[in-house]
Order: structure tokens, then C-alpha cells, then sequence
């Protein structure tokens, strides 16, 4: 799979995760899987997820900017975008 | 002259097999009992609770250990792993155990972070040893332990036997010269190209390279934490706990029992205390104990992390020492202290 594509998908699932954890928080259903005193982390998490996802989104518009792409092959989307992407 | 082409035949053999699939499956379905599918629903919802719960629990370790092993990759070089970490064995595995007391992270995180320290050239006894001591030594379990337990005898002998299993198991391996006997070959094979920095390159450059790192890190662990998250959910929805609670009481099959729970239920260690305590009214001091210490080194998915790393034979090593030595250990506090 070409590297643009490959970011794009890892990008996606990141931002759903994101999405998947703030939308649980939001709606105060976080709770009924991991203690309250543990909330704090998770809200990290959901942070850190959005950097990582912001951050592979600006690797995908630097690579399109300096058509450097590289076009080597990365692991087939169905081992790990697509296992990732079961718990959304 | 013979016609050698056949006739095109009315069905392939695929959609055969799909229709016979079909009408099977129909046939079963009008067999089975009336409640058969709201039972099966039923299942299915619990099934994905408990995964959820997991997996909700583990993603922000799994997370802050992928973000350390991105770190390290960047701004660690083999050198100065190599004068921070001694190479004599034993000082190395308690080296490698104490180690664990500085990263925050739990039995998720620390396999990609040890893989990481691993290639960095930490030796096989120091990883070990902070694979199996990091998840219980670290900062947030000994909090945890303690405003569940208070800071008296069930912390210290947590973190005391842990720390002990951790530097044996370290020993053992330290035996083994050839690393490539018990690692399993850089799974990256398929990504063997350089992602080497330059040295003068900015803190903002080397930033984003952490990142990259870590994204790809969370995702190369992550289905694996994926997969045993699914299997400990469809363990704990079919096998249920009151079961295993049913079988065990006496001073050994009390602390088997709850080896067996610690594996099925693969509480992130974080939060076990606080589910141990729960276990306390009807488990014995030295149960309860080795469910605290065996936990958090094995349970169903760290053994499918582990799997992505060690060789087989490793990952049976790490298994079986830490489930003998917490075993000896159980059933010596029951002994002692009933």
C-alpha cells in the first residue's frame, strides 16, 4: 500500500478513536468501564490521540507538498488499520 | 477432432458450497429453541461490554507506552544505553526491574517500550526484568495498591515478590548469549528503510519523528491488544467467574483459582487493586497476593503482546516461572498467614 494512503487510513482510525473516547466522556459513559479516578488518563488519551492524528495529517499534506513520497510497502491495511478500527 | 471444452457448468462450486451453507444453517436455526437467539444477543451484549471495558482501560497505557518507546527511539542512541545499563547479569536484572519504577506504564505499554530498549541494545535479563517489574513497581499501581490496601503489608509484599520474580526471571534469561534465541526477528522487516535523523536536527523535527513513531507503534500493538481483549471478553462471557469461585478454597486450589482469574479477567494492573479488594472477604491473604503479583506479568493479552516479540518458547518461559514462583508464593502466605 503506498505510504499516502497508508498514513491516511492510520489518520482516520486515530481521529475516530478520538472521537469514539470523547463521545464516551462526553456522555459520562466512560465511567461505566474504568473507575472515575482514572478519567484523567483517559482524557490524556483522547488528547494524545488528536496530536497523533493532527501530526500524521500534516505528514500526509508535507508528503503531497514535497513529492518525495517514498513508495515502499507497508503492512496490508486489513492487519492493522482494520483490526484497530473493530472496537469502533 | 475431440472437443476438448467442457460445458460451462450452471453454478460454480463456491456458490454450491454458499448455498448449501445457506440451507444448513436455515435448517439448524429452525431446530434450535425458541430463546436460543435472545440468549445468544443477550451474550453477544455482555461480550461487548466487558471488551469495551477492557480495552477503554488499557488504550491510554497502551498509548503513554508507545509515546515512551517513540521517545526513546529518538532521543536515546545505543550508547548511552549501554553506559546506563550494566552488562553483568545480575546487576542488570535488578537494574532492569528498578527501571520499572520510572515509567508509568502498565502491562500494555511496557511490550513496545521493552522492544524499543530492546533494539537500543538493553540487555535480555534488564528487559525482562522491567517487562515483568515495570507493570507493578511503576508509580501509579503502588498509588493504586495503596489507597486500596493502605500503605501496609499487601504493597510491600506486592511489590517485594514482584520485584523478586522479575530479577529471577531475569537471571534465567541472562543465560542465553545470543539474543536472537529468544527475540523474534524485528517485525519491521517489511519497513527496513532508514528513519534515522540527522544530529543537528531540531527538537520540533525530532518531535514529529516521536510521533510517527508512536502512531505506528500504536497500531502494531494495538491489534494485538485488539485480539486479547476479544479473547478475555469471550473467556470471561462463556466461562463464568462464579464457576471458578465454586471450585477453590483450600489453601492451594485457592491460589490457583485466583492465577486462573488473573489471567482470565486481564484487569489492567493499574486498577487491580481495587478489584482484588473485592476478593478479599472470600479469598485468603496469600490468594489475593498472587492474583496481585501474577496479573499484572500475564494475563491473555500481554501473552499475545509478549508472542509479538519473544520467540514461543521465550514466551513460555516468561509464563510458566512468574505462575510456579506466585504459586510458591500463595500458598507459603496461606501457610503462614491463613
Amino acid at each position: 500500500m503506498p505510504k499516502r494512503l497508508y498514513r491516511s487510513f492510520q489518520a482516520l482510525l486515530l481521529l475516530g478513536l478520538c472521537v469514539f473516547f470523547a463521545s464516551k466522556a462526553a456522555s459520562g459513559q466512560l465511567t461505566y468501564y474504568i473507575n472515575l479516578r482514572f478519567v484523567p488518563l483517559t482524557i490524556f488519551g483522547i488528547i494524545l490521540l488528536a496530536v497523533l492524528a493532527q501530526t500524521l495529517f500534516t505528514e500526509i499534506k508535507r508528503s503531497r507538498q514535497s513529492e518525495q513520497e517514498d513508495d515502499h510497502e507497508h503492512a496490508p491495511v486489513s492487519q492493522t488499520c482494520g483490526s484497530c478500527s473493530c472496537p469502533c | 477432432m475431440q472437443n476438448t471444452t467442457s460445458s460451462p457448468r450452471l453454478l460454480s462450486r463456491t456458490s454450491i458450497i454458499t448455498i448449501s451453507l445457506v440451507v444448513l444453517s436455515l435448517v439448524v436455526s429452525s431446530m434450535l429453541p425458541a430463546g436460543f437467539f435472545a440468549l445468544l444477543w443477550d451474550r453477544l451484549n455482555v461480550f461487548a461490554t466487558v471488551f469495551l471495558g477492557i480495552f477503554v482501560e488499557a488504550v491510554p497505557y497502551l498509548l503513554l507506552g508507545t509515546l515512551a518507546s517513540g521517545l526513546v527511539e529518538v532521543f536515546l542512541d545505543r550508547d548511552q544505553m549501554s553506559r546506563w545499563i550494566s552488562h553483568r547479569p545480575v546487576a542488570a536484572a535488578v537494574g532492569g526491574a528498578f527501571m520499572g519504577m520510572i515509567f508509568p506504564v502498565c502491562e500494555c505499554g511496557v511490550v513496545p517500550l521493552t522492544r524499543r530498549l530492546f533494539n537500543k541494545g538493553l540487555p535480555l535479563s534488564a528487559g525482562i526484568a522491567f517487562l515483568l517489574a515495570a507493570p507493578v513497581l511503576n508509580p501509579i499501581v503502588v498509588l493504586s495498591t495503596a489507597s486500596a490496601f493502605g500503605w501496609g503489608q499487601m504493597l510491600l509484599w506486592r511489590m517485594g515478590v514482584s520485584l523478586i520474580i522479575a530479577v529471577v526471571v531475569g537471571l534465567v534469561f541472562s543465560v542465553e548469549q545470543n539474543a536472537a534465541n529468544v527475540l523474534r526477528p524485528v517485525l519491521t522487516s517489511s519497513h527496513d528503510h532508514d528513519h534515522s535523523l540527522e544530529a543537528n536536527a531540531s527538537f520540533s523535527e525530532k518531535m514529529r519523528r516521536a510521533l510517527l513513531v508512536t502512531a505506528d507503534e500504536f497500531f502494531e500493538m494495538g491489534r494485538y491488544l485488539i485480539i486479547g481483549a476479544m479473547l478475555a471478553a469471550a473467556l470471561q462471557t462463556f466461562v463464568p467467574q462464579s464457576s471458578l469461585l465454586a471450585i477453590g478454597s483450600g489453601p492451594v486450589t485457592s491460589v490457583l483459582v485466583m492465577l486462573a482469574l488473573a489471567i482470565l479477567l486481564s484487569i489492567c494492573s493499574t486498577v487491580d487493586a481495587f478489584v482484588a479488594l473485592g476478593f478479599l472477604g472470600t479469598f485468603s491473604f496469600g490468594s489475593v497476593l498472587s492474583f496481585l503479583v501474577f496479573g499484572p506479568m500475564v494475563d491473555i493479552k500481554s501473552i499475545i503482546m509478549y508472542l509479538q516479540v519473544f520467540r514461543r518458547r521465550s514466551v513460555a518461559y516468561i509464563v510458566a516461572i512468574p505462575f510456579l514462583m506466585s504459586l510458591l508464593a500463595g500458598i507459603l502466605f496461606n501457610y503462614l498467614q491463613p
